[in-house]
């Protein structure tokens, strides 16, 4: 029997409400994931007013709440497209595959826009050895 | 023997007509044939609405899930002026060597694109030693 272990990426989708709503978002990861190693929040179409302004605030449990690596506050960027590449910010958590990551994503401005988190992980499979 | 190369790029090149368009790579898309592995993932788009909106709906190499659905491609893209061989997703290494390529695009439809622009989705290959 081999293992192998590659990366496995998680997309949220989080709608941010108008008039500084709170949205949750909840999903239950593949029952083979054994660790999140990075995240990345991305915003998409919160508007040229918000740049380079703080956006909102987001939070995010792992393994049904037994963990919560991440509570920060988001920020626009208006993207130097020539030069930044995005990247990943570090975690080290283990995960009970199967077990859900939670949290909320707290809008600061009065506008509605899309919030994207990213987690980056590492799940593991096994197979017949050839 | 011949010698076995160590690097190749190898691009594939999606033409997006429309709003909403989800546009893939051809049944038969695939890669090279002489090169053990893909190290590395790269996206351009020729709009830079769509270049921060866009997202796969599929990307597949071998089989295997590369990104799932819904990873924007605005994480996988950058400008000239970030060095070439930082441009490139490393975190990937999948078996190459004739292995089928499955990718769609979906068009986000955010106000201001401008109809048609394309896609170019550029894998790194590579062998491992070099022989003679």
């Amino acid at each position: 029997m081999a293992t192998s272990v590659k990366t496995k990426y998680i997309v949220i989708d989080i709608s941010a409400p108008a008039n500084g709503g709170t949205r949750k978002f909840s999903r239950k990861l593949p029952d083979n994931l054994a660790l999140i190693e990075g995240y990345l929040v991305t915003t998409q179409n919160e508007g040229a007013i918000a740049n380079n302004q703080h956006l909102g605030f987001i939070s995010v449990n792992i393994n049904n709440r037994m963990s919560h690596p991440v509570m920060e506050p988001v920020l626009s960027h208006k993207r130097a497209f020539s030069k930044r590449k995005f990247s990943f910010a570090q975690l080290a958590e283990p995960v009970q595959g199967g077990t859900y990551v939670e949290g909320y994503y707290k809008n600061d401005l009065n506008n509605a826009y899309t919030v994207k988190l990213y987690l980056k992980g590492k799940q593991i499979s096994y197979h017949e050895a050839k | 023997m011949g010698i076995l190369r160590k690097t190749k790029y190898q691009s594939f090149r999606l033409n997006v007509p429309g709003a909403n368009a989800k546009v893939s790579t051809q049944s038969d898309a695939a890669t090279v044939s002489n090169y053990e592995k893909v190290t590395g993932v790269q996206v351009s788009v020729s709009n830079a609405i769509a270049a921060d909106t866009g997202t796969f709906d599929k990307f597949e190499i071998d089989s295997q899930e590369i990104y799932p659905p819904g990873f924007g491609v605005n994480i996988l893209s950058c400008g000239r002026d970030v060095p070439p061989n930082d441009r490139f997703d490393k975190d990937v290494e999948v078996r190459a060597a004739n292995s089928p390529v499955n990718i769609t695009y979906a068009d986000p439809n955010t106000p201001g694109i401008v109809y048609p622009y394309i896609v170019v989705i550029t894998l790194k290959l590579s062998n491992p030693t070099e022989f003679k």
